[in-house]
């Protein structure tokens, strides 16, 4: 070792000695900072029901802040109890002084008739006069008697809604538009784009069960409720939606949480159009996995509905991703699902 | 300094003997390598550790009714177990809360989904009254905001459609 020599490298190796320090210490500090994502975790009351938000990213509380805005702006406008929504504006239309709505609703009565039509009614935004009279959305929930029910029938008919250009439209009569069986679907994916336009990494909306999901580094799991001991689950489904035009949502229509039970009687929210009292399935609940909110909130009516047989059929002929569960205990899925959806214990899976 | 022709003349520039700047490994190297070593080691220890602990949060339970907070206490408190009647719409809504786990025990509601929730025992946990306005949550401490799933123990999932 030469004395020489020494300071002339040491000038390196301190240089290098720095840089090195520099490096672990910056990636400390970007390890520390870069990660400093924040969540929000919040749950509101709104749409007659509880709401969670769940937001995790840089900028999750100014999305939050601006969800809830426009959560807040979207029940005013697609409430019918609401006096001057768009929805009861609409309910007091007549063909002489049509209303115009917003592009939004509009999308939304459109998506509500087109599957009315395809489905001969089994959906029906005007079912609303049925649902009042078992005091379904009221304190008030009773058995009809079959002259009411009648009554209240004759004013259901997705036919006597009328859409006309510009985003205009107007009803028949007595005709009550109540677009229940699709807000919490179409509000979700308006809540999702709304947050995806900010710097966040994760979202979970669970609007009353209506789970809509993004997570931009993990495939998500998703459970399926078990309808009959609410304290377990039937499925657990793994969803990938790390894009922001992958957005998942997953829906459930049943009639084991909303229903009156009289006298040993369990009678179910979800009506039939035909008849004016809770359908007859064979299914328990029908989940629908869809990158389209509103048309999962519609579909998962229309597939409980229907019962397991017509239901496999539509599912079949419209390409509908969805998991039904049987009172039998059997749950069909669809086989392109096969690899995604896993049975808890306790349930016979067959794929269609 | 260039030439035309795109040879350089550096030959003045060049040091004597090339050999005199070659790299040489020596102990005191490998000290500073050592050090730098333990200093990651040990901050990522550090920073772990922080973590792990930081984690380990005091449970909390929450009751919500009408959208105010009525009551937020740590669960830890509760060595002997209680019995708490809350005023609801159509009648009393009953919770139990001990240190280890809370639950709606019943309420005057029609579906009872509230009562068939089941157990809260860990932070995220909740349970959802939904006519009498009610909500039951465990939390990480408080104003931390706890969200409602309505459910417990469903194990490893992201969300649960119901």
């Amino acid at each position: 070792m030469r004395m020489v020599k020494y300071p002339r490298m040491s000038k390196r190796k301190i240089c290098c000695f720095m840089m090195a320090c520099m490096l672990v210490v910056s990636s400390v500090f970007l390890s520390a900072c870069g990660k400093k994502e924040k969540t929000v975790s919040q749950t509101l009351f709104a749409l007659d029901t509880f709401v969670t938000v769940t937001i995790r990213g840089q900028e999750a509380q100014e999305a939050f802040d601006q969800a809830s805005k426009v959560l807040q702006e979207l029940e005013e406008t697609l409430s019918r109890t609401k006096e001057g929504s768009e929805i009861d504006s609409l309910n007091h239309s007549s063909e002489e002084a049509p209303v115009a709505l917003s592009q939004g609703t509009y999308t939304v009565l459109q998506s509500a008739l087109s599957w009315s039509e395809k489905t001969g009614g089994v959906f029906d935004p005007t079912i609303g006069p049925v649902m009042d009279v078992w005091g379904f959305g009221s304190d008030a929930k009773r058995v009809p008697d079959e002259e009411e029910i009648q009554t209240a029938l004759e004013h259901v008919s997705y036919t006597k809604i009328h859409l006309l250009s510009d985003s205009r439209a107007y009803v028949e009569p007595d005709t009550i538009v109540d677009l229940g069986g699709v807000a919490k679907g179409y509000i979700a994916d308006v809540l999702m784009s709304t947050i995806l336009e900010y710097k966040v990494s994760r979202v979970i909306l669970d609007l009353g069960g209506n789970v809509c999901a993004f997570d931009a580094s993990k495939e998500l799991v998703i459970g399926v409720i078990s309808p009959s001991d609410l304290s377990l689950l039937a499925a657990k489904v793994n969803v990938s939606s790390k894009k922001k035009d992958e957005v998942v949502s997953v829906i459930t229509s049943g009639a084991y949480e909303r229903y009156i039970e009289v006298d040993g009687v369990h009678y179910g929210h979800i009506m039939d159009t035909k008849t004016g009292k809770p359908v007859e399935t064979d299914l328990l609940s029908a989940t629908v996995l869809t990158h389209d909110g509103k048309e999962g909130d519609i579909l998962s009516t229309v597939l409980f509905a229907l019962g397991s047989e017509k239901a496999v059929e539509l599912a079949k002929k419209e390409n509908i991703a969805c998991i039904l569960i049987g009172q039998d205990g059997t749950m069909w899925v669809n086989e392109d699902w096969k690899e995604s959806v896993h049975a808890e214990a306790g349930w016979t899976i067959r794929y269609f | 300094m260039l030439k035309q022709d795109g040879q350089s003349d550096t030959s003045e520039l060049r040091p004597e003997k090339k050999s005199n700047r070659r790299f040489r490994f020596l102990p005191g190297d490998a000290m500073i390598i050592g050090m730098i070593v333990v200093f990651c080691i040990v901050f990522w220890a550090g920073f772990f550790i922080y973590q792990k602990t930081t984690d380990k949060k005091v449970r909390y339970v929450r009751i919500t009714q009408d959208g105010s907070v009525t009551m937020e206490i740590p669960m830890d408190k509760f060595t002997e177990p209680t019995e708490f009647y809350l005023p609801g719409k159509y009648g009393d809504v009953v919770i139990y809360i001990s240190s280890e786990e809370v639950y709606i025990k019943e309420s005057e509601c029609t579906d009872k989904i509230c009562v068939k929730t089941g157990a809260l025992k860990k932070i995220g946990d909740g349970a959802v009254c939904l006519p009498c306005r009610v909500v039951v949550q465990i939390v990480g401490g408080k104003g931390d905001s706890g969200n409602v799933s309505g459910s417990s123990d469903f194990g490893e999932v992201d969300a649960v459609a119901k």
